[in-house]
């Protein structure tokens, strides 16, 4: 079996069926997180991290202190009060925590630059709703070449740390959706290449054990092809220079162009940018 | 401590507003934007400079102004903020559960109050500063501008024991700003005023309180009986200097100091470090200076000048002779 990290409901049955993987464990509920660890660890598992999905703004959560030492991954709507929010900071800044923000709330665009700027690390979700780029392209300025140190904001930081000329770079890791790494399953076990997948029904197999040679498995190896989809539907995205960054990802989107080629070429110029800088400070970035 | 202006508005029309020009000069809805003030804080702290001082307008008058201070303070600054104390009970509400647990050091009020009997202000406004002492008396430092000879201090000593302010009162001289009439202390009357100044030792000193002299002060116009005075009561900090303060504004437009916001005004954009802004500020000083000297024709040959214990008084005045003369002189002194 390969060595994917497995991204499932916190469901005993289903991780228990396991020994010596590694799991990302998906919830809803903020009361189970502080017993997923525990549990993960006592099925002879590794946790890799807690992905927990909330609807209630960052400002209303009151259980960050049980939450210290989990590595944890919280979707929510929005920041929400702020000064309510401020009373529990010095508590969430002590969390192995990454907040991930939708962009469907245009306030999610400044809420990420205040949280980086308070080193708490964050994530763009990019859902369906029009991106605006150019403050799109002011945020991930502040966050390659901001003048102080701040936390990462992602998926930027991933790409300025993996990006290099010649290949791909591919930015669903940072989701946990990245079919070269992870493989999602439903709570009876069956097993999707991506959460799109999952929650689409689409599966690959009935339970993991069906899938003892995952990288000759037809369906995975075309999956891991469908960057080429827009070089061979020759959209636009196939001729586009911020290609090599984005693959096409925002092709169908109503606004995609022109904003979003302007937006992924200066980008892949402040990418290069960041790693001449980190190279002269001898820290060279991953790539 | 440079200064940061969260809004051009403002609730009072002091005769002598040291920012008239620039508020005039601006637009009214101008609010400092959150991207803005992470901007500052960032330029600041990488400048080494762990204090911010917000201004206005009236700062309060920011309908983020809570917001901000809890960031500024999460960001580990320390925190002034120069007001009237006139305000909503909703802003000073937000402003208290602001300031919940933090320590009184990291947060002080510049409360800047003008002589009732000649800046009457209505009942409404004065419950408000009553209501604003009531609650952030122990963080608040009274401020005091000198525009006229005459003016009066007694009420700020009661207020200083009514409302258990701090034992400190901030006293400017108002100087003239180029381009605008406003009310100010001119070199032949700062005699006066600081006589006027030393008439209130004695309730200083019964009262245990401390005076501090802001900038613009000429050194020669002291007695060395007043000089002994103020080392003792004060602790030996007073200085006589003029130099950049650094205001910056809520479109990020930064010049040296309010009396000369109308000359070489830039973009903090354009500079690297707060130390960049204040070493460009200060050639223009020096530009200025090298025409005339301070704000006396002794200025010139000055000894106390020459040893930079005194600048000779506040560069606006020079200035705004400059203006009125032929425009023979270094083009940065004009508007």
């Amino acid at each position: 079996m390969s060595s994917h990290i497995l991204v499932c409901p916190f469901r005993k049955d289903v991780f228990t069926r396991f020994e010596e993987k590694t799991f990302v464990i998906r919830s809803d509920d903020p009361n189970e997180i502080a017993s997923i660890p525990q549990a993960v660890r006592d099925s002879n598992n590794t946790l890799h991290s807690v992905f927990l999905t909330l609807d209630t703004p960052l400002s209303r959560i009151s259980s960050f202190e049980e939450w210290k030492g989990i590595p944890l991954s919280l979707q929510v709507p929005e920041i929400g009060d702020f000064l309510e929010f401020a009373k529990r900071l010095h508590i969430v800044q002590g969390l192995n925590l990454r907040v991930f923000l939708p962009l469907e709330k245009e306030e999610n665009y400044l809420s990420l630059r205040i949280l980086s700027s308070l080193c708490i690390r964050t994530t763009i979700v990019f859902g369906g709703r029009d991106i605006d780029w150019e403050t799109l392209s002011d945020l991930v300025t502040y966050a390659l070449l901001g003048k102080v140190p701040h936390a990462g904001i992602e998926p930027f930081h991933h790409i300025a740390e993996t990006y290099a000329a010649d290949r791909r770079t591919e930015i669903g890791t940072v989701y946990f959706d990245d079919p070269s790494r992870y493989l999602h399953l439903d709570d009876r076990g069956n097993v999707s290449l991506t959460s799109g997948d999952l929650s689409a029904g689409r599966f690959i197999a009935e339970s993991i054990s069906d899938l003892p040679d995952l990288e000759n498995c037809p369906a995975y190896l075309e999956r891991l092809d469908t960057w080429k989809d827009s070089l061979l539907q020759g959209a636009d995205c196939a001729c586009c220079e911020g290609w090599r960054i984005c693959l096409g990802r925002f092709s169908s989107r109503r606004n995609h162009s022109p904003g979003c080629k302007r937006f992924f070429t200066e980008f892949i110029e402040l990418v290069e940018q960041y790693q001449s800088m980190r190279e002269k400070l001898g820290v060279p970035c991953r790539a | 401590m440079a200064n940061v202006l969260l809004t051009q508005r403002c609730v009072r029309s002091c005769p002598y507003c040291f920012a008239k020009k620039h508020i005039s000069d601006s637009s009214p809805d101008d609010l400092l934007s959150w991207e803005n003030l992470i901007y500052l804080a960032d330029i600041f702290e990488l400048s080494g400079e762990r204090n911010m001082s917000l201004l206005g307008g009236e700062p309060t008058l920011h309908p983020l102004i809570a917001e901000f201070l809890v960031y500024l303070l999460k960001r580990n600054f320390v925190v002034r903020i120069f007001t009237s104390g006139i305000m909503s009970e909703k802003t000073l509400e937000r402003i208290g559960i602001a300031l919940d647990d933090v320590p009184d050091d990291r947060v002080t009020f510049i409360c800047n109050f003008n002589e009732p009997q000649n800046s009457p202000s209505s009942l409404a406004e004065v419950e408000s500063v009553k209501r604003f002492l009531k609650s952030f008396g122990n963080r608040t430092v009274p401020g005091f501008n000198v525009y006229h000879p005459e003016f009066r201090l007694e009420f700020l000593f009661d207020l200083i024991n009514e409302f258990g302010l701090k034992r400190h009162i901030r006293l400017g001289v108002a100087n003239p700003i180029p381009g605008r009439n406003n009310s100010f202390v001119s070199p032949e009357e700062m005699a006066t005023v600081i006589s006027r100044i030393f008439d209130y030792a004695p309730l200083f000193e019964r009262f245990r309180i401390k005076p501090g002299l802001d900038c613009g002060f000429p050194l020669c116009m002291f007695s060395d009986e007043n000089l002994g005075w103020l080392y003792r009561h004060t602790g030996g900090v007073s200085r006589f200097g003029c130099a950049p303060v650094i205001d910056i504004g809520p479109d990020m437009s930064v010049w040296s100091c309010f009396p000369l916001s109308s000359i070489q005004r830039k973009s903090i954009f354009e500079f690297d470090t707060l130390q960049d802004v204040v070493r460009f500020y200060n050639r223009m000083m020096g530009a200025i200076r090298m025409e005339v000297g301070g704000i006396y024709e002794k200025c010139d040959d000055c000894a106390f000048r020459e040893e930079c214990a005194c600048s000779g008084g506040c560069a606006a005045h020079l200035l705004s002779r400059f203006q009125e003369e032929a425009r023979v002189r270094v083009p940065e002194v004009y508007l």
